[in-house]
């Protein structure tokens, strides 16, 4: 692959992690291309080189041959302006990137002062000395055609790039009023991102966020000033954001040698069963290597080791770092984990927290008070844990000392947030049930108006929830000044899509697969709910009110006794307890009479299907004879003279079957 | 109205969703989401596919129950407004029906009953937007296939990342201490949801429905009391019945299973029924 070939990737890359697309048309922003963005894009881009910014400022030399004579004059004098818009990605924008690359190394070093910007250039480019090459000072005119072609070209849709009008010192300000952050800041700002933002920037103001970060005195002056100067939030802002877009989730340390290096911060994890172990992973992106206990490990990508149970002692009091940070994979970082560890339950098993937010969880101590207090849940190590120590299970939060229950699990802690609801796909809430606005750690003892579409709905400080308003229309939140900004909609309807699970129960799989989505054959027996496939095929049940015992005559002739039952007790519960209470009768045959005894006059009988009987059995006809011919008839619906005929009919058939004969 | 109304009225207006959109939904309205998972599939108002991880709202169905005085169990979906267009339906004296007052239950949405014409029960639930089934929990039950553990089961090793505690047969007590080795059955403490496995002669296999779990590890205990005469089935708590067992038994009257401290008890259930579960659990159920 050619300098140029690289160039095309690193500029599209480059283009993609330092200005993505906003929200927001026109949202300011600013290039903040650092050690650490170019880092994390030769890293996306699979371009292993042990300094990815050296390899990127040669790259740029090459390719745009810059050199002591040349200087940046191909920078400047190129076709670009002339092609029709839109027009693509400027050809000199990794340029731009490279001469912001050079302002964020401006500090104090064993080779330049501070202030030294063209040695820092020409040493990333490759060209010896430290004077200005010639053509920069058309690093504004370029600039500004970029916020133009920005503007214009992509219609604002990558925002709107601060660009100075009369920066200082003259040409180099360009460059050096992109950087709100230097290399030593976005060390700090690596911890702020660990501490404060691991979730996400959505809807929250990142500078506010980090002016009430306590850590943020160790940004340097000059960043600080600039933090907390308000002529110029918009480029911190953009600063932040541009740096948290780059962040990979490392967290960068000083090396021995001055320079910055990176540690993963490793969680623990244990397992319980058969014997407790400990074990430990992090999310590096690249195998590390270390020593652990006089042992050579490599910690993979996604994957875990165990934890000598030696090392506890040396986590009792502070952090372990393994492996070296200066490596491209970097090194992991051990928390301190005292002289009691909590563990809490979570998707990925048994993590190690400092506040849970479960109510109960595991607790490995070497705290001889503790123990004696949570003897009755100690679990039976086997003999696998050092001297000291032991294992309680199922131990509630509420009786650690020193230890509170978080209100949400630790990955998803963040100062306000919109919380519960009926959502009907977020945003949308169903009417009457709307989210909370939900403070954590708002890192200020001020209440905070929130404001919600422009009207004062109340107040809220650390630890808080407020009711937001719960009937139809849309709202946006807005708390203290603009700190956080959010909006949702309520709707008194949803709008359900059918996704129909059924309990397939043909196959043999049938008790191991649980509900699904239908697939297969439609002639199958399948449940969803109460619903059974294929539909009922018999006859409806007959249901009588009758409030006696009576019996029946089926389509076989049989004759089948029916006791009314006794009114069960969960009658009572439904209400259905009073009169009318209607019974089946049930006989696996089509009931063709009903037959009652008299209520204060002759028998009563009840024909249900109007239709000649071929035959009766003994006792069936034993009790039409007995019946005979006088007898009430009910539910005859005026048909009178017509089901008296088909009872006639009934009571000859009984007589002629007497001698066993059917009719 | 209690929390389990609103619940079922969320479910069946978003139609279905995620595990975790169904324990958000749970937790706002501080009922526990298991429970509810459970009280809403028994009454076949919802259902759960575990292994997705998602929930499904049930066709709004009117069910024919035995013994229960001709009434018609509405079940399914309850989307916002259906009690009022009941309602207007029943003051249109157009259909032989008594729509009766919901009746509430503690651990459960409404019971809604309406007693019909068998004649006319299959018209208004068509009109209603309801389907119509007749006995749909017994003929459930005669459809689903007997337990055994090559039916329910599938050879797999619990997740080491969880805990793990195992039933006690005898003293029906759950052990976390116990020897790691014991065959019986073990509930692995996955935060989804606690996960079933039998542990038998040195091999694991996971009990795909969970419930299904205390009648395959221990088929000579009796986790399950018959009362014929008063129609009452009693289950111990730490076997629980299976989902579409548990469905069977339910809809024969639409309330859930009454909760006692150590067991729970399911009404209205004939002595073929109880014979019907006794056999597709191949349990051991003691009539009294």
């Amino acid at each position: 692959m050619t300098s140029a070939d690289r160039l095309r990737l690193w500029s599209a890359e480059l283009f993609r992690a330092l200005l993505p697309a906003q929200d927001v048309p026109g949202t300011p922003v600013l290039l903040a291309c650092d050690d650490e963005t170019i880092r994390t894009v030769a890293e996306r881009l699979g371009l292993d080189y042990p300094d990815p910014s050296i390899q990127f400022g040669r790259d740029v030399a090459v390719a745009f041959q810059v050199g002591l004579r040349s200087g940046w004059k191909t920078v400047v004098c190129g076709p670009w302006e002339k092609a029709a818009p839109p027009r693509e990605l400027p050809v000199f924008f990794p340029v731009l990137c490279l001469w912001v690359l050079a302002a964020t190394r401006m500090a104090p070093d064993e080779k330049h002062p501070t202030m030294e910007y063209h040695g820092r250039l020409c040493e990333l480019v490759g060209v010896p000395g430290d004077d200005s090459l010639e053509c920069f000072n058309f690093i504004g005119p370029r600039f500004r055609d970029f916020a133009e072609w920005l503007e214009q070209d992509m219609q604002g849709r990558h925002g709107h790039l601060i660009v100075p009008a009369s920066p200082h010192p003259a040409h180099v300000g360009f460059a050096v009023e992109q950087t709100v952050f230097r290399l030593r800041d976005r060390q700090v700002l690596s911890v702020f991102f660990t501490e404060r933002l691991r979730g996400s920037l959505d809807g929250f103001d990142p500078l506010r966020r980090l002016q009430r970060w306590s850590g943020r005195g160790q940004l340097t002056g000059h960043a600080l000033r600039i933090v907390e100067n308000p002529q110029f939030e918009d480029r911190v802002r953009a600063a932040i954001r541009s740096a948290f877009g780059s962040w990979d989730g490392a967290e960068l340390v000083e090396t021995s040698s001055g320079r910055l290096g990176r540690v993963w911060p490793a969680y623990v994890r244990l397992r319980p069963q058969p014997i407790p172990r400990l074990q430990f992973g992090a999310g590096n992106q690249k195998p590390v290597e270390f020593t652990l206990e006089g042992e050579a490990h490599e910690l993979d990508v996604d994957s875990e080791i165990e934890l000598p149970w030696a090392v506890l002692a040396r986590l009792e009091h502070r952090s372990v770092d393994l492996g070296d940070p200066r490596s491209p994979s970097g090194g992991v970082r051990l928390p301190r984990l005292g002289s009691t560890i909590i563990f809490e339950n979570t998707d990925e098993g048994l993590l190690q927290v400092e506040r849970p937010a479960a109510e109960k969880v595991w607790v490995l101590t070497h705290d001889g008070a503790l123990q004696e207090q949570l003897k009755q849940r100690r679990f039976n190590d086997g003999g696998a844990l050092p001297f000291g120590w032991e294992l309680f299970f199922n131990v509630p939060v509420a009786d650690l000392p020193g230890v509170s229950r978080a209100p949400v699990a630790d990955a998803v802690q963040t100062p306000l947030r919109l919380e519960g609801g009926l959502p009907l796909g977020r945003p949308r809430y169903l009417s009457g049930y709307p989210p909370f606005l939900v403070a954590g750690d708002l890192e200020t003892s001020a209440h905070l108006p929130v404001r919600v579409n422009d009207q004062q709905h109340g107040y809220i400080s650390s630890g808080g929830r407020l009711p937001l308003p719960d009937t139809a229309g849309r709202y946006d939140v807005e708390v203290g000044e603009g700190d956080f900004r959010v909006s949702y909609d309520i709707e008194e309807r949803g709008e359900p899509q059918e996704e129909l699970l059924w309990h397939e129960l043909d196959g043999e799989h049938a008790l191991r697969r649980g509900a699904r989505p239908a697939e297969g054959d439609e002639t199958s027996t399948r449940v969803c709910g109460a619903a059974l496939l294929p539909p009922f095929a018999g006859a409806l049940p007959f249901l009588t009110s009758v409030r006696c015992n009576v019996e029946s005559i089926c389509a076989n002739g049989g004759l089948v006794a029916h006791a009314r039952p006794s009114t069960p007790a969960w009658f009572k519960e439904v209400g259905l307890d009073g009169d009318g209470r209607w019974w089946e009768l049930l006989c696996g045959e089509e009931i063709m009479w009903v037959l009652m005894p008299p209520a204060g006059g002759k028998p009563r009988v009840r024909m249900l299907v109007d239709r000649p009987l071929a035959q009766l059995e003994p006792d069936a006809a034993d009790r039409v004879r007995e019946l005979g011919e006088d007898v009430q008839f009910v539910g005859a619906n005026g048909r009178d003279a017509d089901v008296r005929g088909r009872w006639l009919e009934l009571v000859a058939l009984a007589r002629g079957a007497k001698g066993g004969a059917a009719a | 109205v209690n929390a389990y109304d609103k619940l079922l009225e969320w479910a069946s207006e978003v139609g279905n969703g995620s595990w975790q959109s169904w324990r958000d939904a749970a937790a706002y309205l501080d009922v526990n989401p298991d429970g509810a998972a459970q009280s809403l599939g028994a009454l076949g108002h919802v259902e759960f596919d575990w292994l997705r991880n998602r929930f499904a709202v049930a066709p709004s169905t009117a069910v024919l129950t035995l013994h229960s005085s001709s009434c018609l169990l509405l079940t399914g979906a309850r989307r916002r407004g259906v009690r009022e267009q009941l309602k207007e339906l029943d003051a249109t004296d157009e259909y032989g029906i008594v729509l009766r007052e919901p009746v509430v239950q503690q651990e459960g949405p409404e019971t809604w009953l309406v007693q019909a014409d068998v004649d006319e029960m299959q018209r208004f639930a068509s009109d209603a937007g309801f389907g119509f089934e007749i006995d749909s929990g017994r003929r459930m039950l005669e459809a689903l296939p007997p337990a055994t553990l090559e039916a329910c089961a599938e050879r797999e090793r619990p997740d080491d990342r969880f805990a793990r505690m195992w039933l006690n047969p005898k003293s029906r007590f759950w052990n976390t201490n116990a020897n790691p080795s014991t065959d019986g059955l073990w509930w692995v403490d996955e935060p989804r949801r606690d996960i079933a496995f039998i542990r038998q002669e040195a091999e694991w296999y996971r009990v795909t429905t969970r419930e299904y779990g205390p009648y395959l590890a221990y088929p000579d205990q009796s986790f399950i009391t018959y009362n014929s005469v008063l129609g009452i089935l009693t289950v111990d708590n730490e076997a629980p019945l299976p989902p579409l067992v548990a469905r069977a038994a339910t809809l024969q009257s639409g309330r859930l299973a009454s909760r006692e401290r150590t067991r729970h008890s399911y009404v209205n259930i004939d002595e073929p029924l109880a014979d019907l579960i006794a056999e597709k659990l191949n349990a051991y159920v003691r009539w009294m």
